[in-house]
């Protein structure tokens, strides 16, 4: 049995000064990144907000297509797994790779979890016919839901490739820890993919009461 | 001047062209930009040839009309996407960058040569959508004629929405490099003004090309399944679109030009070796068009029914660009003033670019002025100014700036003669081609139509024999480029005199840039303090 | 060390000047478990508190809360998960810029749409829809309806 705590010490890239000026570069890195995401799906909340502002009553019809329960449910799930992960990452920094490797799991539980929700709920918009318009076949009153569908299935379908990316990320991560790769003085892919990971979420804490709960 | 006969430098350090494809080295990745940007100038030189060929006459010459359509859309998209946007950042910028601010390499070199094979891998797309029934909607692919349109609108969109991640990692990486990789003592304002350029300019890649992301990423789901947002059939808004599309296009045309005016900064101060008047407002300058540049895209709206609220808006804040530009220009001419200038081909361009640009920022605050836009609107005159902002500015400096770190970057030196030839051709050429269109816009000639009244045959032939000057230009250009590779003298490390850190290493740089980590202790141009 | 560099755009350090400084970064700041768990269960009680009061209608005022809510916990996960309460100066500029440049879009686009039609009715109105909606036949209930 190979000791737990033993790990792959980390070598600085040649073009920085220390380990520092390493990981504080990766993470203005990675706030940069975010700031291109926020712009990326940002400009998809301008598009809602158009919708919204132009078709309010279709909206209030079209919310009650959607089960608030599963999006609360789905949100509790991506809360969760937003302290995972951030529980992941601090326990790299106190060197307890154990728990990293526990918390990332869990955090990969959570968004495969969230996966299955999102399942259910397209397989049952998609038998319903409620599709973007070149497929929808659903009767109702207001001749302009398949806006809302429009939207709905763009936004959410954006945000469902983020988590997937996500777990695939996870994995990674587990497989670096797994070799021992993180330790106190190193977890910065821990620590970017943690980042990430926050702002999936915090883009579900806006799409679930705009489609979910705002009629 | 003893030089020894071989040095080992970044382009002899590794051999092999697996040496290169997977090199980290900033230099080699902005060599291989600079080949395949180079190509797609090429690229869409040819279209252009093609389209102001079809424009002889009027009526049918060569192509039909959708083939015209289709050439000009190429000439755009490949111009834009493929050749502009990277054109100075990705190439000279990765070149330099480092070099300017004395660090090894940029911050991410493993996303830098991503973001090369994602330009590639864009390229590829756009190539693709060429030979399959290349789009004919115009580089804009304005709804809800490209929603609707048999031509292969996806491949280019998605050629376009990769070639943005392209710009957008270019642009996050300069960003993380500038703040945290500067040479001991090189504060913000000791950093040459080619660097605060490319910061703006970085700026601008990573707020506004995610929107272009997005947009046409709608487009492409609009097309495939009908979100119905772009689409005035299904509820849509096709003037929505165009808000979408310009939040990013505009502010790139200042992508387009704020390394230019970088570029032009430092041919200033070498080539009249004297030290830049106004430092800290040519910096902030450069930050202020960023910013500003998200302000004013509604100015190409101003016929599309925008609200009348909106287009006076907008209309008012396009004044603001002139300003921060205008103090651009003054400077550089205050530097001129009593500078021992120096008539090298860099210099050259340089003159090229004040001249071309102020006409084109003048004819900008015309088309600015909402009340004339109404009448020129879609007319060659504005074909015209974005030519001579676009060409005239952003082409010139990319020129000077080529033919300034030609030496650095290859080792080697071009013959001056043939430089001045090539950029008199250009000049003269350019005029011939451009400024015409200036007198067939101001007489009614629309844009983008494949055939045109008799009267404006005169002005339109004139034009097209214009490109053939220009192409004579750029092909002397390219002889003596290639020419000097092969047999072009040995370059010092500084030939022209120049201060900043990229001229203290060695031509071409060793791949860890310097033998030392330079220690900066005064600004980047003070040519009083030192003698050259 | 007579070199001046505005502190916000630096984040504060000098990293190839100051080798030996930032050998003790503040990244080896280690956050309370206390701060995790209290956003977690903060979180949990925002989420219940927006889908309680979307049960009661208050018209517009709805939206209102429902976006009161939303920003709160955006701001939790912000500061506590990412790490915001603790970071350097410019990667809150960065971010919170980025709010900023998405506000102006906001605001432009709908200083248009909102004074459409001022010039010209038609500009705001809608012709030649094509609607692929089936219309709902009396007594038709709507497939998939939640309350």
């Amino acid at each position: 049995m190979t000791d737990l705590n033993a790990h792959k010490v980390h070598e600085v890239a040649h073009h920085f000064a220390n380990a520092g000026h390493e990981f504080d570069s990766a993470k203005l890195g990675m706030w940069v990144f975010l700031v291109t995401e926020v712009l990326f799906f940002g400009a998809l909340f301008v598009a809602y907000a158009f919708l919204r502002w132009a078709y309010p009553e279709m909206f209030v019809e079209a919310h009650h297509l959607l089960d608030w329960r599963m999006g609360a449910l789905n949100t509790l799930i991506l809360i969760t797994s937003s302290f995972t992960m951030v529980m992941a990452v601090r326990s790299a920094q106190v060197n307890q790779r154990g728990k990293t490797a526990a918390y990332l799991s869990a955090t990969m539980v959570c968004a495969f979890g969230f996966m299955v929700v999102k399942f259910f709920e397209y397989a049952a918009k998609i038998h319903h016919g409620y599709l973007p318009a070149k497929f929808f076949t659903a009767h109702a009153v207001s001749e302009h839901l398949h806006l809302f569908f429009g939207i709905y299935f763009m936004m959410t379908g954006l945000h469902g490739i983020h988590v997937v990316v996500g777990i695939g990320l996870i994995l990674w991560l587990l497989r670096r820890n797994a070799k021992g790769h993180f330790y106190s003085e190193f977890y910065t892919p821990l620590e970017m993919v943690g980042l990430y990971w926050h702002f999936v979420d915090l883009v579900w804490i806006f799409l679930f009461p705009l489609f979910y709960l705002v009629g | 001047m003893s030089l020894p006969a071989v040095r080992t430098d970044y382009i002899n350090a590794t051999k092999g062209w697996k040496s290169w494809l997977t090199t980290l080295d900033h230099k080699r990745i902005g060599i291989m930009y600079l080949l395949f940007i180079a190509i797609s100038f090429g690229l869409g030189g040819f279209f252009a040839l093609a389209l102001r060929m079809e424009l002889l006459n009027p009526g049918k010459l060569l192509f039909t009309a959708k083939q015209y359509n289709q050439l000009f859309t190429l000439h755009g998209a490949v111009m834009v996407f493929l050749f502009i946007v990277p054109s100075i950042p990705a190439s000279l910028g990765n070149f330099l960058l480092p070099l300017q601010i004395g660090a090894k390499d940029v911050a991410f070199p493993r996303m830098n040569l991503m973001s090369f094979y994602l330009y590639l891998f864009g390229a590829v797309f756009c190539v693709y959508s060429m030979v399959a029934g290349a789009a004919d909607t115009g580089w804009t692919f304005y709804t809800p004629y490209s929603i609707t349109t048999s031509t292969s609108v996806i491949s280019m969109t998605l050629g376009a929405f990769i070639l943005g991640f392209s710009s957008i990692f270019t642009g996050l990486n300069f960003i993380v490099t500038i703040h945290k990789m500067r040479a001991p003592g090189m504060t913000w304002f000791r950093m040459p003004l080619m660097v605060w350029a490319l910061y703006a300019t970085a700026i601008i890649q990573v707020l506004a090309t995610p929107v272009l992301g997005i947009t046409l990423l709608l487009l492409i789901i609009e097309r495939v399944a009908g979100i119905g947002i772009f689409d005035p059939a299904l509820g849509g808004d096709p003037v929505l679109f165009q808000h979408f599309f310009w939040f990013y296009s505009h502010p790139a045309v200042y992508i387009m030009i704020l390394p230019a005016m970088g570029v032009m900064s430092e041919l200033v101060t070498t080539f009249c070796k004297k030290n830049i008047f106004g430092y800290k407002m040519i910096a902030y300058s450069s930050l202020a068009i960023a910013i500003i540049s998200f302000l004013v895209w509604g100015h190409h709206l101003f016929v599309s029914g925008q609200s009348d609220y909106a287009a006076m808006i907008f209309s008012l804040l396009t004044y603001l660009v002139a300003i921060p530009s205008a103090v651009k220009i003054f400077n550089w001419i205050a530097t001129m003033y009593q500078g021992e200038i120096d008539l090298k081909a860099p210099f050259l361009y340089f003159l090229a670019f004040l001249f071309l640009f102020s006409i084109g920022g003048f004819t900008g605050i015309m088309l600015g002025s909402l009340s004339l836009d109404v009448y020129l609107h879609d007319t060659y005159f504005v074909v015209a100014h974005f030519h001579y902002v676009m060409m005239g500015g952003t082409v010139m400096a990319f020129l000077g700036g080529l033919h300034y770190w030609w030496p650095k970057m290859f080792g080697r030196m071009y013959s001056e003669g043939a430089a001045f030839v090539a950029w008199l051709f250009i000049m003269v050429g350019f005029n011939m081609v451009f400024f015409t269109q200036f007198l067939l816009g101001t007489k009614g000639m629309p844009r983008r139509y494949y055939s045109y009244l008799d009267q404006f045959q005169p002005l339109h032939a004139f034009s097209t024999s214009g490109t053939w000057v220009l192409t004579v230009g750029f092909l002397i250009m390219a002889f003596y480029l290639v020419e000097s590779l092969l047999n072009g003298k040995q370059a010092p490390d500084n030939p022209w005199g120049g201060l900043t850190l990229e001229w203290t290493t060695q031509s071409p740089p060793i791949t860890e840039n310097f033998l030392d980590t330079p220690i900066v202790d005064c600004g980047p141009y003070e040519y009083d303090k030192v003698k050259v | 060390m007579d070199i001046f560099i505005p502190t916000i755009l630096s984040g504060g350090v000098s990293y190839m000047s100051n080798h030996a400084h930032s050998e003790e970064h503040s990244h080896h700041f280690i956050v309370p478990v206390r701060y995790y768990v209290g956003a977690l269960v903060s979180l949990l009680i925002l989420t219940f508190i927006t889908v309680f009061v979307a049960q009661f209608n208050f018209g517009s005022f709805n939206l209102v809360v429902a976006m009161a809510v939303a920003v709160l916990k955006a701001g939790i996960v912000i500061s506590i998960f990412m790490g915001m309460k603790w970071d350097h100066g410019f990667n809150r500029v960065a971010f919170l810029g980025s709010l900023v440049f998405l506000f102006i879009f906001f605001l432009f686009v709908f200083s248009d749409v909102l004074f459409r039609g001022y010039r010209s009715p038609l500009e705001a109105t809608q012709i030649n829809l094509k609607s692929p909606v089936i219309p709902l036949e009396p007594g038709e209930v709507q497939e998939g309806y939640h309350k």
